[in-house]
């Protein structure tokens, strides 16, 4: 039996703030392998966002405990929590975080920076980062001089550089067309078939699709988790658009047929890794 | 992370932010600046009017003034020496502007008279010739000896010795020309004539002396002093203690007194300049605090990502301690610059102190560790959570 990396037993998370206590994640039971994916889903409010923070081990739990390869995780100093995020973990966000004054590269390459790896040997590793989410040619761009995609790419091969075990990523595609959502989506989907454990976040259905788990919640409870059956493959999808005009993201975004007929075919004579 | 890392991203982070940094670094060169001016053109100044002021006579006293039955007369003078056994040489000065005239050509020097010892106690001999003796003066001989600008002013340079010259009307004859001395006080040293101070009270037509120096090497100032006093008691009799018309100013004293002065008013220079250096670290930890607020979602970045907090701290407080070691360093060169300009416009030999340079630098770092280290830590203690909701 593969052994659970991240397993939650009874992990609750209550916001305090004055006299209003705000349960946002009640009594949660969940185990997650290696190299599975997982989708966390439910309405805006639901402790998404509170879960992956703690998977991220950007925050603590407030009761019952969180054991990443069985060491427990509430019990960490704030050091300790950022080693393992920067070995462990690799986090994409909704909104990308990048530096904006710093280029492509030096944002990839920053992780790696804080584990003592040289300069030279970074910008070696951070290039072929850039590299698998194809932004080779975009290496000194600045945030700012890139599209949302390019830079959510950015931010992927930021979390990737590391080669994390873990990749969490909160709603990776919300802030993207469906053209560039399906390309983020496509990178993740060839991460996690390489080995990484991907959990992420998002509220569209079809996003959800790329995972083989999804986890629903509700008022910070689990409510469902069960093995999706509709697993599509976003090279797939992407392959089946239209052909658009570069220039034309947009127009073709707008078209994707959604959803695919062909997906479940693909789920089920494609298993996953290991 | 290491150190070089640390200086790296402190550098990015200071051209990321050219001009607030630059900013941030005038509190520091202005500080700093005067600092090392205000030390340098003190402490320069101090030594310059001091050394003008002991060439002059470390170790003298001097005794002036007399009035009615009790006067200063070169009698006195002989009498307080022999009451004295800690007065080594003893001359008296009588000073005063007269025509000299050569051949045709007519001009007013100072006129000193005095004894031989002057050029004793003074270190100040003739290049030519010879100073005034004990035998010109207790004859009353009409010889001088002239300065080099004389020399200059009234022979064109040529060698006077065994020449004439007339002061008031009188032939003197010249029998040494001093050696160059430059000037003391801002005053020339070179335009005077000296002659015996016998022949000049005679030729002034009075007895009284301006001022007698006696130099007591190797006895204490203060010492000394009071055997004056006391010689003096003994000529007069209680008529002096009651009325004492004498001064007597001794050199050491007045050295003294002038030294306490001049660093105070020196003390003064460094305290302002400190207070300028204080509130340029005030103005590096505002906008220091300024930085890291600003740069609160940069700073969730990095602790997401897994900057610890040693790292936060270490960039931002070298950050700081770089703005301000440039910013000092600036003020440095500055502060050289402006204690340069002043020694060589009033002429002192001492420029910049080395005591101002080794303080600026120590102050300009320990200013920026000091006022970085609150902004810094506050960085390092933010919760990346909230640091990345910030907008
Ligand atoms: N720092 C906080 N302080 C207080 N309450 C919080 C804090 N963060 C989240 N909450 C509360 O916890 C609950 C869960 O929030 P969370 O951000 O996890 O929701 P979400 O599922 O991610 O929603 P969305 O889909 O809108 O992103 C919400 O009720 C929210 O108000
Ligand atoms: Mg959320």
């Amino acid at each position: 039996m593969v052994p659970a990396i991240i397993e939650l037993q009874e992990l609750s998370k209550i916001y305090t703030m004055g006299d209003i206590q705000v349960h946002a994640l009640r009594r949660i039971n969940l185990c997650i392998e290696q190299g599975e994916s997982v989708a966390i889903m439910g309405p805006s409010g639901s402790g998404k966002s509170t879960m992956m923070n703690m998977l991220g081990c950007l925050d603590r739990p407030s009761e019952g405990s969180w054991l990443l390869d069985g060491v427990e995780i509430g019990k960490m100093t704030d050091d300790e929590l950022a080693e393992i995020r920067n070995q462990a973990i690799g986090f994409v966000f909704q909104n990308f975080n990048l530096l904006n004054k710093a280029s492509a590269l030096t944002n990839v390459e920053m992780p790696l920076m804080y584990r003592g790896i040289s300069r030279s040997k970074r910008m070696e590793m951070a290039k072929e980062a850039l590299a698998i989410v194809g932004l080779q040619d975009r290496m000194e761009h600045t945030p700012m001089e890139l599209s949302g995609g390019q830079q959510q790419r950015v931010a992927i091969a930021r979390a990737l550089v590391g080669k994390p075990r873990i990749i969490l990523a909160d709603e990776p595609t919300g802030n993207l067309d469906t053209r560039s959502g399906l390309e983020v989506m496509a990178i993740l989907q060839e991460l996690n078939a390489q080995g990484m454990t991907l959990i992420m976040v998002t509220h569209d259905n079809n996003i959800a699709d790329h995972c083989r788990r999804i986890v629903r919640l509700r008022d910070g409870r689990i409510f469902a988790n069960e093995t999706n059956s509709n697993w599509v493959s976003a090279k797939v999808t992407l392959g089946k658009l239209p052909l658009v005009a570069e220039e034309d993201e947009l127009t073709g975004a707008e078209a994707v047929p959604t959803p695919l007929p062909g997906s479940t075919d693909l789920s089920s004579n494609q298993p996953n890794t290991k | 992370m290491d150190i070089i890392e640390s200086l790296r991203l402190a550098w990015i982070g200071i051209v990321t932010n050219k001009f607030r940094s630059f900013l941030t670094m005038l509190g520091m060169i202005i500080g700093v600046g005067s600092v090392i001016g205000m030390i340098s053109i003190g402490e320069a100044g101090q030594a310059a009017i001091l050394e003008q002021i002991s060439s002059i006579g470390s170790g003298t006293i001097t005794l002036s003034g007399g009035r009615g039955q009790m006067t200063l007369t070169l009698d006195l003078a002989d009498y307080v020496r022999e009451l004295c056994p800690s007065v080594t040489h003893m001359y008296p000065l009588q000073q005063t502007r007269m025509s000299i005239k050569v051949g045709s050509t007519t001009r007013s020097y100072t006129i000193i008279g005095t004894a031989p010892d002057y050029a004793a106690v003074q270190g100040w001999s003739p290049a030519v010739g010879t100073f005034i003796n004990q035998s010109h003066l207790d004859t009353r001989m009409m010889v001088c000896v002239i300065g080099e600008t004389i020399q200059t002013e009234l022979f064109g340079g040529r060698m006077p010795v065994g020449e004439t010259l007339r002061i008031n009307g009188q032939v003197f004859e010249i029998i040494g020309v001093m050696e160059r001395k430059g000037t003391s006080l801002g005053q020339s040293m070179d335009n005077q004539v000296f002659i015996p101070v016998s022949t000049m009270l005679r030729l002034l037509g009075t007895k009284n002396v301006q001022q007698v120096v006696f130099l007591a090497p190797n006895e204490s100032n203060y010492l000394a002093a009071a055997e004056i006093r006391l010689a003096l008691r003994h000529r007069w009799g209680p008529a002096a203690e009651r009325d004492d018309p004498f001064r007597i100013t001794s050199m050491d004293d007045l050295l003294e007194t002038m030294n306490e002065a001049i660093g105070t008013f020196a003390l003064l220079l460094a305290g302002i300049a400190g207070i300028s250096l204080l509130v340029g670290g005030i103005g590096i930890m505002n906008i220091m605090l300024v930085s890291v607020t600003e740069r609160t979602r940069e700073i969730g970045i990095r602790k997401a990502i897994g900057a610890k907090r040693k790292d936060l701290l270490s960039q931002f407080l070298i950050e700081a301690v770089v703005i301000s070691l440039s910013g000092g360093s600036i003020g440095l060169l500055l502060g050289i610059a402006l204690s340069n300009l002043v020694a060589t416009y009033a002429g002192w030999s001492q420029g910049v102190s080395p005591r101002a340079v080794m303080l600026a630098i120590t102050f300009s770092m320990s200013i920026g560790l000091f006022f970085g280290i609150y902004p810094a830590n506050k960085a390092a203690r933010m919760d990346p959570i909230e640091a990345l909701r910030y907008q």
